[in-house]
């Protein structure tokens, strides 16, 4: 309740953004306060009833309090500027008394009929907490600045363009400073790179995920410290000069207890001495909300960090800038573009980077440009199903608003026969209606903060990190708010302008308070609607079900099962190449030993992970052929239980000194020799000739449902990087593995810091998210429709049982039996839900076309989803429309016949 | 520059309790919404945002003036603004509560009230 309470004082604050700047300033904090005793005074009183009686009422009186405080903010600026004319013009303040009136009347009104605003204003918060929920996370991880950045908007991310169109992040420290120093339109222009850190402060170190950046990194990102200072220009201009390291505010809370005094003092930094000069912002991780950052060190410490990086030709810097005042990225693209034309065509320039002819410049976001797109997608299909929803809750509410409409008749027609323009009865109407949804955009709001609250802590199969917090900004209030407006234009104008239109005297003089019309063709046709679309949803998540359920059964050609990965970069340890290849040799020697263990190998990466890698290599043919890459020892394919078709695997005497060989795949064999004769062949790579030595089974290599691209094994002691994943295959479990490996590590070299180990199966599982991700969210979103529109079934059918009282009395007193009449309402009811079985199923075989290339082999036409759905669909229909049927048949025709 | 307390007349509805309240001492935003409620069996709860355009009101027209920040009674960690009454509020008020006692004196409210009574 704590939380529920938390959350309502958070509300209430954005809420009062309604008000007048001035008017904020003066009491913003006086009324947060107010709005928080009365909170827990309601709570003691009447507990959650009591908050929901306060929330009943509070946002329509804050609205109208805001609306009038800006009326006379106007007047105020209006008599300001012109002292000599007091009087106001008289149509203004008209319309506005008549808004603010209605906007009374309207709470009035609802205030007086508290279940159906109850009802409807849930229904409201529903939808549009669905849609909101989406939206949020779509805005938090792309549409939004990158998080604690001063004008983020202002900041540009860069990427290196070549003449055949594709395109690279990483550039040179050579164009870094050329481009930076040539830029006449970006006001700074910031570079880094990724490293792995070891930051200790006494005792065991913590291996993080770094950054080495230019002195004017968090200045161009417009940050300030938490704690101590950032980088100086000069701590970033010679080579070595300045060991100095900034950490991440969370790695300061959970690593060095918070402490603010470590700040001026030495840590080591992957072996090192360093001295900690400050902490960053909260909630600040580095560029990529993907790949969360805890450490800062200067780019000129790279020399000491990454000794056998060349800095001259090594191309590893991403590029940021600040655009200046009025200068628009397209423009600074130009610039920049231009720059690095002109340098492509220099001589002077080492080869590598005259590839590069353009920049290309998009706004600063938490998740790289090449991962956007699609991430956008497949967030407007969920956008999309959330949507549907919202579509089933307004259908709900209008058919609630129209027999409103009916039940209120008599007034409207008082009210219009005392004067009332129908204008104004609209308008009294609409602004009602408006109310509703604003209360229901609240409510969705609310909804909002609670589900990116929960998903951000929801459990998922993998470490990857989507978005540190997703929760509502102003952006996505103002969206929630705009998307219940026209939702509430678009579905309560109808009934307004019906409920306005009624003749007069023929009302005045009908004596009843206007029930029970026979229901129209037009209701039944939204009950159908609302029954379809949740049908489409839940086909959508059933979909969704089944390829999770198959993806377990695809075989990805190797043995996932009893494989534990840990990664290690050589760089966090202070090791130089020599140093760590005798490391990893023994290591695996050691980590073999232990009991359990079956085999042990390295890989620069675990397979379906996502990650890869990749060149151009040249057939004896002289044809080029884009492949796969994957550096591994010789034990991978027996890790792997991944069988070879021929040949032999790579082994340690296949070293530096040795002719340079590979295992390729079948696909990689067939275009090396399409007789099948690939063993011994040829490839260049690089210029370095390479000998095919064995054939390995075609296997999953990125994703699940990838088609098999070609792809070459290296042998890991014939090339080098500093970062290698060990897969162990063994019968201990990950914690008894880890300590196993950590303590082979420290018998080695006793100054490694403790690695993390997984199990390959926990490390691909990122391989499934949209999958997991797509079935949580339809689920629930289909549950809720089927729900909301079951409810709308129910109400229609119960609603017009109770206007046929009469007719089932008669048909009782003239001999039908109880079960004739509950075949009576129960047929009428299904043929209501049949019509929303049939058109949902074809709404659903348009709609699943869309997802079917995130269903790997399950068909977008699963008939047994399909069947299995309509079945599960047709029984809870069945079961709104018995409950109301055995009313109507236990009715007492006797009664019945007299209550006319 | 001192102005007839009569100018001010006749007070809204509001105002009368809330004057009242701060008449006999010293009140943050919340006591006054609960006093309020007090003083007129519930009729008027007020929200925060109506609270504060009265106050706004009030101080603007200098009746009552803010008494600084202190903590709440029941909120020791947490300091709340206070308001008092101003001597010209005090001069309204009782301008104003002549006017009620003289409405409700005259005899047609009499004869009203009696009605209602028997």
């Amino acid at each position: 309740m704590m939380a529920g309470r938390l959350l309502s004082d958070r509300v209430f604050a954005r809420l009062v953004a309604v008000f007048p700047r001035d008017f904020r300033v003066r009491f913003g904090d006086d009324m947060r306060d107010v709005f928080h005793d009365q909170l827990t005074a309601a709570h003691a009183r009447a507990g959650s009833l009591g908050v929901a009686r306060l929330w009943l009422r509070t946002p329509g009186a804050l609205l109208s309090a805001a609306l009038l405080e800006h009326r006379d903010a106007a007047r105020h600026a209006r008599r300001a500027r012109n002292p000599a004319n007091t009087t106001e013009s008289p149509r203004t303040p008209d319309m506005f008394q008549n808004f603010v009136s209605d906007l009374h009347f309207a709470l009035r009104m609802l205030r007086k009929s508290p279940v159906f605003t109850i009802v409807a204003v849930l229904a409201i918060s529903i939808g549009s907490g669905a849609v909101t929920t989406i939206f949020s996370a779509m805005n938090a991880i792309v549409l939004a600045p990158l998080p604690g950045t001063a004008d983020g908007s202002r900041l540009v991310g860069l990427e290196l363009t070549k003449p055949d169109g594709r395109t690279e992040m990483a550039a040179s420290s050579g164009l870094y400073e050329y481009l930076r120093d040539g830029t006449r339109k970006v006001k700074g222009l910031a570079a880094w790179s990724k490293i792995t850190f070891s930051i200790a402060a006494g005792g065991e170190g913590a291996v993080v995920a770094g950054n080495l950046v230019s002195g004017n990194y968090f200045s161009v990102l417009g940050l300030r410290p938490a704690l101590g200072r950032f980088f100086a220009l000069e701590e970033d201009r010679a080579a070595q000069a300045a060991p100095v390291v900034v950490v991440s505010y969370a790695f300061w809370t959970a690593h060095l207890g918070a402490d603010s005094s470590v700040v001026g003092h030495r840590v080591s930094v992957n072996g090192r001495p360093y001295t900690l000069i400050g902490v960053g912002p909260p909630g600040f991780r580095g560029v990529i909300s993907l790949i969360p950052v805890d450490g800062w060190a200067p780019l000129m410490m790279s020399a000491q960090l990454q000794p056998e990086r060349n800095a001259a030709t090594s191309q590893s810097l991403r590029m940021f800038g600040r655009l200046k005042d009025g200068v628009t990225a397209d423009a600074a693209q130009s610039e920049l573009s231009t720059l690095t034309a002109a340098r492509a065509i220099d001589q002077a320039t080492p080869a590598a980077m005259r590839k590069f002819t353009g920049v290309h410049a998009s706004m600063l976001r938490g998740i790289p440009e090449d991962a956007r797109g699609k991430f956008l997608g497949f967030m407007t299909l969920l956008l999309g199903a959330a949507g549907l929803v919202l579509f089933i809750a307004s259908v709900n509410v209008a058919s609630m608003l129209s027999a409103r409409a009916i039940a209120r008749r008599r007034e409207m027609a008082l009210r219009a026969a005392l004067g009332a323009g129908r204008g104004r009865l609209v308008a009294q109407l609409l602004t009602e209606i408006l109310v509703l949804f604003c209360l229901g955009a609240i409510g969705g709001v609310a909804l909002a903060f609670a589900a990116t609250k929960a998903a951000t802590s929801f459990p998922l199969p993998t470490d990857v990190v989507i978005a540190p917090d997703m929760a509502p900004d102003g952006r996505v209030m103002a969206f929630a708010l705009i998307v219940s407006l026209v939702t509430g234009l678009v579905f309560g104008l109808t009934p307004a302008l019906r409920a306005a239109r009624d003749d007069i005297s023929a009302r005045l003089r009908d004596g009843s308070s206007g029930s029970g019309s026979r229901r129209t063709w037009a209701g039944n046709a939204l009950i159908v609607g609302q029954l379809a679309l949740s049908l489409v949803l839940l086909v959508a998540a059933g979909l969704f079900l089944r390829a999770l359920g198959t993806s377990a059964r695809v075989d990805p050609g190797f043995d996932r099962a009893g494989v534990s990965v840990a990664s290690f970069d050589s760089r966090a340890w202070g090791f130089d190449s020599v140093k760590a290849r005798t490391f990893f040799h023994s290591l695996s020697d050691r980590v073999a030993a232990i009991p359990g263990v079956t085999s042990v190998s390295y890989a620069s990466f675990a397979p379906l992970t996502t990650r890869s890698a990749n060149d151009n290599i040249t057939l004896a043919s002289g044809a080029s052929l884009f492949t796969w890459i994957v550096n591994v020892s010789g034990g991978y394919f027996t890790t792997l239980r991944m069988p070879l078709v021929a040949g032999r695997v790579l082994a340690r005497t296949d070293d530096g000194g040795a002719p340079r060989v590979a295992v390729v795949n079948e696909t990689l064999a067939k275009r090396l020799a399409s007789d099948g004769s690939a063993l011994g062949r040829t490839f260049t790579i690089r210029g370095q000739l390479v000998t095919v030595v064995g054939i390995a089974h075609d296997a999953k290599y990125a994703d699940l449902s990838e088609a098999t691209p070609p792809l070459a094994y290296f042998s890991m002691d014939q090339v080098w990087q500093p970062t290698w994943t060990m897969l162990v295959r063994t019968a201990a479990g990950e914690a008894q593995l880890g300590q196993g490996i950590h303590d082979a590590m420290r018998a080695v070299d006793p100054n490694v810091p403790r690695p993390t180990v997984i199990t390959l199966e926990r490390a691909t599982g990122i391989t499934l998210l949209p999958q997991r991700i797509a079935a949580v969210v339809t689920g629930v979103l289909g549950g809720v429709g089927l729900l909301l529109a079951t409810l709308g079934l129910y109400g229609i059918i119960a609603y017009s049982v109770n206007g046929r009282t009469r007719e089932m009395g008669v048909r009782v007193a003239l001999g039908a039996r109880r079960a004739d009449v509950l075949r009576l309402v129960i047929r009428e009811g299904m043929w209501l839900a049949l019509g929303g079985v049939v058109l949902g199923l074809v709404l659903a075989a348009l709609a699943t076309r869309l997802i079917a290339s995130l269903l790997f082999d399950v068909s977008a036409l699963d008939a047994m989803t399909f069947a299995g759905m309509s079945l599960l669909f047709i029984a809870v229909a069945l079961l709104a429309t018995y409950l109301p049927a055995r009313r109507a048949a236990g009715a007492d025709p006797m009664a019945a016949l007299r209550s006319e | 520059m001192a102005r007839d307390p009569r100018s001010f007349l006749p007070l809204k509805p509001v105002d009368v309790p809330l004057l009242l309240a701060l008449s006999e001492e010293e009140r943050h935003g919340y006591g006054l919404v609960r006093e309020i409620a007090a003083r007129t069996d519930g009729l008027i709860e007020l929200d925060p945002g109506n609270l504060y355009r009265v106050i706004k009101r009030l101080v603007d027209d200098e009746l009552v003036a803010e008494a600084g920040h202190r903590p709440a009674h029941d909120h020791e960690n947490d300091r709340r603004r206070y308001y008092r009454i101003t001597a010209l509020g005090g001069r309204v008020l009782t301008a104003e509560l002549h006017r009620l006692q003289a409405l409700v004196r005259s005899p047609s409210v009499r004869a009203l009230t009696r009605r209602v009574a028997t």
